[in-house]
């Protein structure tokens, strides 16, 4: 959700060890760009391949070499699912206690066409009335 | 002045059946050429006066437009239909043959543009400068065979037209719009657009004289073009047995497209071959040209006959590659005769081939595969190599009757409803059917198809001659087969802005393209209009085409998103047969190159091509470009 930051183009800490799980779409997107070996079936889901401890996407410059056609789940982060806690913005990222509310209500609403699309894929439940309650909660700090 | 033009543009308003006769203007032929060229920038006008409309919307504008070349110059038999299509839902051309283009220009008109809608079905009769709309309820409904016969009967031989079958009536996104000699205006649904309009026809006449720049010039070059395209291999290819020889070319190399993709070697496409086709059905003289009049030494349409028990006596044309790769290499049917029938029916209704080809043989996958049941075919077997499961296909797609009521949308659409898996096998480009040069042999074919402005089409850069060696380019630096993903660029880019530059000039690729060098090109040009250009001219006119087309995209809502390649190219492998093994496998590292090369990466840099190209300043102001 923040698209183009100038501080995330020196940053790369959500690359690390990447768990990032990719929806259908994500898979199909980036195959059709051209895009082979990049996923694999890691505990029940497809995630993103890490390559010497990083994603295999980050390139020597610390950039994301398909950044205009990342997954889904990269584009809603910071802003995470957990399944105790619902909608919350990862510690792990530096800009996570600074995001902008305007940037929060978009990235709520990425999050909501990623967890769907897991829904989808992977017939993954999502408790949306936690999600709600938690969006909510974020929104109003 | 102008040589090679009429000079003036007309625009018919059928929702108030009013008439505009426009200028045609030079700065614009300067810079776009002609044909879809022009046809851009009549787009965008209206565009910025009436936008944003949808394809299926009266204020979407049908184009038919020629180039300067067109009727003067060898080869120069083209003519095209632009407008919004309602499948990519981007700016879209088609290009077609004959004498439709070349009968507009001599009754006066470089173009018609075709505005509004009517309530009734109509048909416009342009006969030399006076211009009828007429009713044509009585032709509603009729094929284009029909149509054509009833135009000869009523108006007279010297009359041409254009028209769409039932196809076009009802709006199926791979209608496409026929000539009455039966050359297809076939790809992205624009027959559908006409069909929109309720206009059913186009019937033309004209025999005024077109002047050109210099007539005696130009005679010397034509003369001299039409004894060369003999004397090249790829001419006299083409000149014996069509396109069609492509079948027996890909045998050796791998690259038929068999039953959906999936195989490279068949038993079946040795009956499919031109050359047995011709031997065995082949009717004298064997070939036509597209058109009576047409300059042409080529003549690459094929003539058959049979006489067979299911379907009777036929006598016309025979099919060519991209129809019997699509009608019949894609849907496993090995019989000759059920694919010219195929063809026959897919021109009688309205219908594109390669589009049509290629529903059916998702259909047929997607059956053997269980996403489709027998009750949802309507008790149709859809297995591969049914005739009758096509045939019947066929006719349900043009009369969305049944399961042809969703294969009518497209393998796009149809693959989104039923889901299960389908998307994987729907082979499509911005919902445009691939046609059928495979890009896992000829990779640079890969970027062809994803970038293509107008969706997976094989003419708008067809480096699959490049690839395989048929074809160099010396004078732009293509000396052979390209090794590298950054050759494979650079033969894509050089090859698409020639594309442009053929299609929008009037100029047919076949006998230009292996033929002639661009110097020779750019001396009929210049010889024609006046208008002086050397190689690098006509690249650079090209050049400027193809960002005129890309710009309207992005403007009309298109991203660098929609330049997506099938997965199956680049994941899939064909197991058997000569190129087993290969994918598009440096697709991702051409894509971004290519996307350097051309200023495609960030907004800012696709403006400053536009500036660079000259069109900023003929397009004056334009509205926020956004590229992803």
């Amino acid at each position: 959700m923040l698209e183009n930051n100038e501080y995330c183009k020196k940053c790369f800490k959500c690359c690390i060890n990447t768990q990032m799980i990719l929806t259908r779409s994500d898979i199909e997107r980036l195959v059709s760009r051209g895009y082979r070996g990049f996923y694999e079936l890691r505990d029940g889901f497809y995630r993103l391949v890490n390559k010497n401890g990083k994603c295999i996407f980050l390139d020597e410059s610390g950039l994301c070499r398909v950044y205009p056609v990342r997954p889904i789940g990269c584009r809603s982060y910071p802003l995470v699912y957990d399944e105790e806690e619902g909608v919350v913005l990862d510690p792990l990222c530096p800009l996570s206690k600074s995001v902008k509310r305007e940037e929060l209500a978009k990235g709520i609403q990425l999050l909501e066409q990623a967890l769907r699309e897991l829904e989808e894929t992977y017939s993954y439940g999502v408790d949306w009335e936690l999600f709600r309650k938690s969006s909510a909660k974020l929104l109003s700090k | 002045m102008i040589g090679g033009i009429a000079g003036r543009i007309l625009h018919v308003n059928l929702s108030t059946n009013s008439v505009v006769v426009e200028e045609t203007k030079r700065e614009v032929v300067e810079k776009l050429i002609g044909g879809y060229g022009y046809a851009a920038w009549i787009f965008y006008n209206y565009w910025r006066k009436e936008g944003p409309f949808d394809a299926f919307s009266g204020k979407n504008p049908l184009i038919f437009m020629t180039g300067p070349l067109t009727g003067v110059s060898a080869f120069g038999a083209k003519a095209c239909v632009a407008s919004r299509s309602p499948v990519t839902r981007g700016f879209s051309w088609s290009v077609f043959s004959g004498c439709f283009g070349v009968s507009l220009k001599k009754a006066g008109f470089d173009g018609i543009v075709v505005t509004g809608k009517a309530e009734r079905p109509v048909y416009i009769v342009v006969d030399e400068g006076r211009i009828e709309v007429r009713d044509a309820e009585h032709l509603w409904g009729r094929d284009t065979f029909e149509v054509f016969n009833y135009v000869q009967k009523v108006h007279g031989r010297d009359f041409k037209a254009i028209a769409i079958g039932p196809a076009g009536e009802n709006l199926v996104k791979m209608a496409a719009i026929v000539t009455s000699e039966r050359r297809v205006a076939a790809r992205t649904g624009l027959g559908a657009v006409m069909g929109y309009k309720k206009l059913k026809a186009i019937v033309v006449r004209g025999s005024k004289h077109i002047k050109v720049y210099d007539e005696s010039v130009l005679a010397e070059l034509n003369r001299a073009w039409l004894t060369r395209a003999r004397q090249t291999p790829r001419g006299r290819s083409l000149s014996d047995y069509g396109t069609a020889a492509m079948v027996s070319i890909y045998m050796a190399t791998g690259g038929l497209p068999i039953k959906n993709w999936t195989l490279y070697a068949w038993s079946g496409s040795e009956k499919l071959t031109g050359q047995y086709i011709m031997d065995k059905y082949g009717k004298g003289p064997r070939r036509r040209v597209c058109g009576e009049g047409v300059l042409c030494s080529i003549a690459c349409e094929r003539v058959v006959e049979y006489v067979d028990e299911r379907f009777g006596h036929y006598e016309g044309k025979g099919p060519e590659y991209e129809s019997i790769a699509g009608l019949g290499l894609m849907t496993m049917i090995s019989d000759p005769v059920a694919v010219i029938k195929l063809n026959e029916l897919c021109d009688k209704l309205g219908l594109d081939t390669i589009s049509t080809g290629a529903v059916v043989a998702w259909a047929m996958e997607a059956y053997e595969k269980g996403a489709i049941t027998k009750e949802e075919a309507g008790g149709l077997e859809l297995k591969w190599g049914s005739v009758e499961a096509a045939l019947k296909l066929v006719e349900n797609i043009a009369y969305r009757r049944g399961l042809g009521a969703l294969l009518a949308e497209g393998v796009k659409k149809a693959s989104e409803v039923v889901g299960r898996g389908s998307e994987r096998y729907a082979l499509h480009v911005k919902g445009v059917e691939v046609p059928y040069h495979d890009p896992r042999l000829w990779k640079s074919m890969g970027l062809v198809y994803a970038t293509s402005n107008r969706g997976a089409c094989h003419l708008q850069g067809m480096t699959y001659h490049v690839d395989r060696g048929a074809l160099k380019l010396p004078e732009y630096g293509i000396e052979g087969p390209p090794k590298t993903s950054a050759e494979r660029v650079k033969a894509v880019i050089v090859t698409q802005n020639l594309c442009a530059f053929l299609d929008s000039a009037g100029l047919c690729k076949f006998g230009t393209l292996g033929v002639v060098d661009f110097d020779f090109v750019a001396k009929v040009w210049s010889a024609a209009t006046g208008i002086e250009l050397d190689k690098y001219g006509v690249l650079r006119a090209g050049e400027r085409i193809w960002y005129m087309a890309r710009f309207l995209n992005y403007t009309l809502g298109l991203t660098n998103h929609d330049d997506a390649l099938p997965a199956r190219f680049i994941e899939e492998p064909v197991k058997e047969g000569p190129g087993a093994g290969s994918v598009c496998d440096d697709f991702a590292v051409m894509l971004e190159l290519f996307y350097r090369e051309r200023g495609l990466e960030s907004s800012e840099n696709f403006v400053k091509k536009l500036a660079e190209t000259g069109l900023l300043d003929l397009l004056g102001g334009i509205g926020e470009i956004r590229v992803w």
